[in-house]
């Protein structure tokens, strides 16, 4: 992983298209402000293991669980 | 009439035991599903029933539950600009699918749908993806059978 040190204002470039600015500095937490090509998905990393927990459970639910919840839908 | 080779498989070991599925079912997930990025390949099983199934073709054990999104959220709106869509490629409005994975825990009545990773498929090209729409009013677990029903 590459660290970099920022002070407000200051921006990182991520390849040619990609800026990263830090905004605002506030006891533990940063403002970071992302300009980016539309195509490129940016995302709070926490929703991706969010997600990939519940896609895990959804493959374990049983058919007979889906049948009774078929019935009620 | 031109000859026109399909290719049928034979799935093994699927939670619905053999399973012969033809090569133009499939669907091409280019980056799999978040936490399942190997698998790639996918066949939609029950299209237009209340449940339906992602099944996997790489591996015919693993089959993910999902449900037509409007069937449950009325107005669900995927919110995001075209361009986070491309991995689609082509896109005909009238011909996709958006599917919620679906939580099925003992008590059917308790049953989630994910609304921030809805599964887009463009059956045009036979494209799909999940998509990540980190809006506050959509939940990860949003119970698909309302209260009073269950009560």
């Amino acid at each position: 992983m590459l660290v970099l040190a920022r002070r407000v204002d200051e921006s990182v470039m991520i390849g040619d298209d990609i800026e990263v600015k830090l905004l605002s500095i506030d006891v533990d937490t940063v403002r970071l402000g992302i300009k980016a090509p539309k195509h490129v998905v940016i995302l709070r990393k926490e929703l991706y293991s969010q997600v990939a927990e519940i896609n895990r459970s959804a493959v374990e639910t049983t058919n007979e669980d889906i049948a009774k919840l078929s019935e009620i839908l | 009439m031109a000859g026109q080779v399909v290719l049928f498989m034979l799935l093994t070991n699927t939670r619905f035991g053999d399973l012969e599925i033809s090569e133009d079912q499939i669907i091409h997930f280019a980056k799999g599903i978040i936490g399942f990025e190997n698998l790639e390949r996918f066949v939609l099983l029950n299209p237009t029933e209340k449940v339906s199934w992602l099944q996997s073709v790489d591996e015919p054990p693993l089959a993910f539950p999902v449900v037509q999104a409007p069937l449950v959220y009325p107005g669900y709106s995927l919110y995001v600009e075209d361009e986070l869509l491309s991995p689609l490629g082509e896109i005909d409005e009238s011909m996709m699918g958006i599917y919620l994975v679906l939580v099925v825990p003992r008590d059917p009545k308790a049953a989630t749908v994910n609304l921030k990773a809805p599964i887009v498929i463009s059956f045009k090209s036979r494209r799909g993806m999940q998509l990540l729409i980190d809006r506050p009013e959509y939940s990860v677990r949003y119970r698909v059978v309302p209260a009073e029903k269950g009560a």
